[in-house]
């Protein structure tokens, strides 16, 4: 200690520092959400501002600062995830798949415009077609970019990792959803279950599985709530969905297993309805006073035309300006808010998980997978990494 | 005694040593006082994903998946005098090694928009059958007018303004003989307008011949239309302008609004291409003119006409959808073609001025 000359005297003694924190490794384990909102609010505009100068460059870096902030925050049976993943691997990731995606997003792009061509007024439908298309192409993004996210958290050093094929997931979903659809929505407890159960099992903690207790209820049990909620949608304005949600969580989440170790979950509907309500609100409210604010420009941008050659133009205003502006504005405050709502998330995940069980550390070691180099991109090009 | 955790990467169990900092090195003791492990301070990073301030986690440099953690922030504040200069890790670049791949993720992008995507749209178009083309032009030929007027497209049709129509397109050698299977319609939109859509298809607005002073206006506006005809410009732009907005969705994400920003990168790009397509058109109109006998006086004074409506914002011109007409006026006005005669005469041009009624 003595080494440590130029500190003040009262760090030298050792009263004043705290004796070492007891290794949780032996008890009961917890799980804590501790990230505060001014901060995350701060990180998330600092970002966007960034954005708007570097003309978007510095996402990769913004969302690698967001994630190692989120993850840090998260700390599991006293030690805090990491987020090792570097921004020039989005980077390269994005790149990576540009180059097979760029070609489809252009043949999409003609097919698109001889179909609306040759049927003008069915225009709107092919677009909603490749829309619908993207999204779909958008959960295997989202399982791909989830691979990489897990295989760049680390605990205590050792890697998280995800199995399962991105492929299979998108299938899961479309089967699910297209039913879930076709029943009018009924049988959207079974998807949410069984989607879930494909993310979990397919999860890793080193060399430890997560796994899914399913001889302990299935979702029937949530079935008499979910028709009830499903009736009061309309009159409630979506918002009954938020008391199933809180009975779905509490259903799901407590049947995940690390080994032994079991969550409860305490969380009632009107704290799901908190998460959501105000960022919604906000989104809304922010998304169409700056549509409303731009849009008297539009008409004129309408008149552009793709294909003629026009000699003459009596547009006064130069018609990209309000698209831009309004395009610029609109990702800007979603992408905040979508950014703020993860935290809202994860605080009140924080706050309704306990967990019962002992953790044998010992037992947990470091996952055999070795990462990937590169990922996300996918994900990156459609948009659905959220983080 | 400062406490340390370490974790060797292999196990989740920690062993729980003392730390000792010298101004060079750490060393890890366990209780008897041995020396479990040593580093060099240089030999470690402060873990990159580490942000949180209670805690201070090292990464040995040698060993990526180990952790050193000391649970005490005022330790932090303590030997941040030693660790000052401890980067964080692992990470693969310095600050020029990031600029560099800004620099070259920027110069990708660039290239493929700016040198990529037209020529292979150049490329493309030699691709594309020319029966292929005449189908697509037919649909955009029908679409456009129907775009501007919200209607669907009505041809104007009078016996007297097509045969007009059709003399006007013989002077300028465009009549059937000329292999170029040209289709000019006139159609009916109030708005001063032209455009030549894929596969040798002419739609002129008949708001054009209603602002025409003179039948050489009409007649350079055809020969510049065709102008795009002959080089498939139209054809391009579609090309180019699809693989832009591939290009960019793919960049900024495929979600609602980025398509709006996609567009917008369209039309701020595909004018710079314009520019030079229309001086090509604009080249050949005056040859197809000059060849014919016909004045490009017309032609220059419909430029000026519309530089006043057009272009009007000073300093945005070079981003609106249509080149500079001044300077496309003056190079008309340079053209002098010898014992010029009107393109039609009195009563064709009546005729052709009278096509939609
Ligand atoms: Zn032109």
């Amino acid at each position: 200690m003595s080494a440590v000359s130029d500190v003040p005297e009262d760090l030298y003694n050792p009263t004043a520092l705290p004796t070492a924190p007891p290794d949780a490794s032996h008890r009961r384990p917890a799980l804590a959400y501790d990230g505060r909102g001014r901060e995350v609010f701060g990180l998330v505009i600092g970002n966007a501002f960034l954005g708007l100068v570097t003309l978007g460059l510095n996402r990769f870096w913004a969302r690698t600062r967001y994630r190692r902030y989120l993850w840090n925050h998260v700390s599991f049976a006293g030690d805090r995830l990491e987020y090792m993943g570097r921004p020039d691997e989005l980077m390269v990731g994005l790149f990576a798949t540009g180059a097979i995606f760029v070609p489809v997003f252009v043949a999409l792009g003609l097919a698109i415009d001889l179909l609306s061509f040759s049927a003008p007024p069915f225009a709107p439908l092919y677009q909603a077609g490749a829309f619908v298309l993207i999204f779909i192409l958008g959960q295997l993004a989202a399982f791909r970019a989830r691979r990489f996210r897990l295989s760049r958290t680390t605990w205590r050093g050792l890697r998280f990792h995800q199995d399962g094929s991105a492929f299979g997931y998108m299938l899961r979903w479309l089967g699910w959803t297209v039913l879930a659809i076709a029943t009018a929505g009924l049988t959207l407890p079974f998807r949410n279950k069984s989607l879930y159960r494909y993310r979990m099992r397919h999860t890793w903690v080193g060399d430890q599985q997560l796994t899914y207790d399913d001889d302990s209820g299935s979702p029937w049990r949530l079935m008499p709530r979910w028709f009830l909620c499903w009736l009061l949608l309309g009159p409630t304005l979506f918002m009954s969905y938020a008391w199933y949600r809180a009975a779905e969580l509490r259903h799901i989440v407590a049947r995940t297993r690390l080994g032994t170790v079991a969550p409860t979950v305490v969380i009632s509907g009107w704290r799901v309805l908190k998460i959501y309500f105000w960022p919604v609100v906000l989104a809304i409210v922010l998304v169409i006073g700056v549509s409303v604010l731009a849009n008297w420009l539009l008409i004129y941008f309408i008149g552009a035309d793709t294909f003629g050659y026009g000699l003459a133009d009596r547009s006064k205003i130069p018609p990209w300006v309000q698209p831009l502006l309004q395009a610029v504005l609109v990702l800007l405050v979603l992408g905040i808010v979508q950014q703020f709502l993860l935290h809202r998330e994860l605080r009140a995940i924080g706050e309704a998980l306990s967990l019962e069980g002992r953790l044998d550390a010992a037992v947990i070691r470091q996952s055999p997978v070795r990462p990937r180099r590169f990922g996300e991109g996918l994900a990156d090009a459609l948009d659905v990494g959220g983080l | 005694m400062t406490v340390a955790r370490y974790f060797d990467g292999q196990s989740a169990e920690g062993r729980t040593l003392e730390a000792q900092f010298t101004p060079e090195r750490l060393e890890l003791l366990d209780a008897e006082n041995r020396t479990v492990k040593a580093w060099a301070l240089r030999d470690l990073w402060r873990s990159a994903g580490q942000v949180a301030d209670d805690r201070l986690v090292l990464v040995p440099k040698d060993a990526p998946e180990s952790r050193v953690i000391i649970d005490n922030p005022t330790l932090e504040y303590l030997i941040r005098q030693r660790i000052a200069d401890l980067r964080r890790g692992p990470q693969s670049r310095n600050w020029k090694g990031r600029l560099g791949l800004v620099a070259a993720f920027v110069a990708v992008c660039g290239f493929f928009i700016f040198y990529g995507v037209p020529n292979l749209a150049a490329l493309g178009v030699h691709l594309i059958p020319k029966e292929t083309e005449r189908r697509i032009g037919e649909v955009v030929a029908e679409a456009v007018p129907y775009m501007f007027s919200g209607k669907p497209a009505r041809y104007c049709e009078s016996r007297e303004g097509r045969a007009a129509l059709d003399r006007l397109l013989a002077r300028l050698s465009l009549g059937p003989s000329s292999g170029l299977d040209l289709k000019v319609r006139v159609v009916q939109v109030p708005i001063a307008n032209a455009f030549a859509a894929p596969g040798g298809h002419i739609v002129v607005f008949s708001g054009l011949l209603d602002d025409a002073n003179e039948p050489d206006s009409i007649a350079g506006i055809l020969a510049h239309e065709v102008g795009h005809v002959i080089k498939r410009h139209a054809l391009r732009r579609w090309l180019r302008e699809r693989g832009t907005t591939g290009f960019v969705d793919v960049l900024i994400g495929g979600v609602p609004g980025a398509s709006v920003l996609t567009s917008v990168a369209d039309v701020a790009l595909g004018s710079s291409y314009s520019r030079a397509d229309e001086a090509e058109a604009d080249a050949i109109a005056l040859d197809l003119l000059a060849k014919a006998g016909i004045s490009t006086k017309g032609l220059a004074d419909f430029f000026d006409s519309i530089r006043g409506q057009g272009d009007g914002a000073t300093g945005a011109w070079w981003l609106s959808s249509h080149p500079p007409t001044e300077e496309r006026g003056n190079r008309a006005r340079a053209v002098t073609v010898p014992n010029a005669t009107p393109a039609l005469d009195a009563a064709d041009w009546q005729a052709l001025k009278a096509i939609c009624r």
